[in-house]
């Protein structure tokens, strides 16, 4: 189950260094600081859904000149996730400055658009750009009337994310990959509202969870237990629902599988734990 | 029986609100499941079930129109509205959640009792909206604390979450997972929540 053999984790360290470098040559040269984590796991999902070939070398490169490290060559999974970790990386910077208008984040943002012109996926990024406005759209809405369905929410952010993870597939592989996206997104919605409950609470700022902890708990930013609990057992059944995605994508390397199971359950279970802690703790 | 005003500690005046909220804090107070373990166990199910035959019946009153203590007996939601709701359980068990979820939005708030939320926590659910489907049967067993229809669906969700939770842990911790695996796991989850804006682990 969802342990990483030594071959599985080279796979991933070769497709993150691959990705790297992907960003670097494909998209811009200083787009490798986009890089991130998520871009490596949608390369893991377009390389399991796509089932293209890979290659893998030893390279050097600027951050490890003295030792040669496993890259995962060029391939259209990576220059896909590249761009759409370009993608990401412009609407994390956008939306943060949204939130909270600093000088930093102001002299950001030039930087950022570049990014995103860069990235070349103007289709998709259309598409985000208007599922990302909705749910900033239902944020506004509930925030103005004071009350949120968590769930309605999520589903807007698993909306954003699904066709990323969908882009240009077809028949099962797009059905199933839209799933995951949707779930994945779903998930990092609802921890990133239990992450910002206590920052939010404390800026006044909106928080999907605010409404019913500032009801329960008037002294300050923090989950009633009977909402810590169903946010507990609705963040496991979610990877439950994209962990059943994942056991459907139709891939011969059974490494790449194994791996993103492991972020599944075990990775994303772990932030859960950190979150929320236990159930019935 | 007692005047359901009395029960609730409301005054006649009171608004739909503040009933609303009068009957929550009660429930709280005397929800079951702060007894469970107490031989008062049977005390405090009787005084719930006062609580909730006074909130329904000021409901359907106001509802109806009907002047406060014209209905010579109390009765829950749930029989109340049987013939609509036995629609919508018909529905839902052949598969038609749009239509269930539409009728169900089609009864009033100041009609929706405890069989309205089990039923809508029953087409959330079937959605995938877990949270949401949650809150939906935690409000059924406020509202009908004996239910064991209402209790049992949210303990399903409970209970499938915590096997899926247990399956997990013990197929990797119990068979001994490495420093290394764990760090690369909790590093890719930590980058799912970076996309959103947030940060697991602040050093990366």
């Amino acid at each position: 189950m969802p342990q990483l053999r030594v071959c599985e984790h080279e796979c991933w360290r070769a497709v993150y260094c691959g990705l790297c470098k992907c960003m670097g040559r494909h998209v811009c040269a200083d787009s490798a600081l986009a890089l991130s984590y998520d871009a490596a796991f949608l390369a893991l999902v377009r390389l399991a859904a796509t089932g293209e070939k890979t290659e893998i070398s030893a390279r050097r490169c600027i951050l490890h000149p003295t030792k040669k490290r496993l890259v995962m060559e060029p391939n259209d999974s990576l220059r896909f996730s590249a761009s759409v970790g370009a993608l990401l990386a412009y609407h994390k910077i956008a939306d943060d400055f949204s939130d909270e208008r600093t000088l930093f984040r102001l002299l950001l943002l030039p930087e950022a658009k570049r990014l995103r012109r860069k990235a070349g996926l103007s289709e998709l990024d259309a598409i985000v750009t208007e599922r990302l406005g909705a749910l900033y759209e239902a944020e506004r809405v509930a925030q103005k009337e004071h009350g949120a369905s968590l769930d309605k929410l999520a589903e807007l952010a698993g909306a954003a994310l699904s066709p990323i993870f969908a882009y240009r597939l077809e028949g099962s592989a797009a059905r199933v990959t839209a799933e995951l996206g949707r779930r994945v997104g779903r998930w990092v919605y609802i921890a990133d509202a239990a992450h910002d409950l206590e920052k939010d609470f404390r800026k006044k700022r909106f928080n999907p969870f605010l409404f019913g902890a500032a009801q329960e708990n008037p002294e300050g930013g923090k989950l009633s237990a009977a909402d810590r609990e169903a946010a507990i057992a609705a963040m496991a059944l979610e990877r439950r629902a994209a962990e059943a995605a994942i056991n459907l994508i139709e891939c011969a390397d059974a490494g790449i599988i194994s791996i993103l199971r492991n972020i599944i359950t075990l990775g994303m279970g772990s932030v859960e734990e950190k979150l929320l802690g236990s159930s019935g703790a | 029986m007692k005047d359901p005003y009395k029960v609730l500690g409301v005054s006649r005046d009171a608004t739909d609100e503040e009933i609303k909220k009068a009957y929550y804090e009660l429930a709280r107070k005397y929800h079951p499941d702060n007894y469970q373990d107490s031989p008062l166990f049977d005390l405090v199910e009787e005084k719930m079930k006062e609580i909730n035959e006074a909130y329904e019946q000021i409901r359907r009153e106001r509802a109806s129109g009907e002047k406060p203590g014209s209905s010579g007996s109390y009765r829950a939601s749930s029989q109340e509205y049987s013939p609509i709701y036995a629609e919508i359980r018909r529905r839902i068990n052949a598969g038609d959640f749009i239509t269930a979820e539409a009728m169900l939005n089609e009864i009033p708030d100041g009609e929706r009792g405890a069989e309205w939320h089990f039923l809508r926590g029953c087409v959330l659910t079937q959605k995938g909206w877990y949270y949401d489907a949650q809150k939906e049967f935690e409000s059924a067993c406020y509202m009908d604390p004996g239910n064991t229809e209402y209790r049992t669906a949210l303990n399903n969700i409970r209970n499938s979450a915590a096997a899926y939770n247990r399956t997990y842990r013990t197929d990797t911790f119990g068979g001994g997972i490495s420093v290394c695996d764990a760090c690369t796991a909790l590093l890719c989850a930590d980058c799912l929540c970076e996309c959103c804006g947030s940060d697991l682990i602040s050093c990366c």
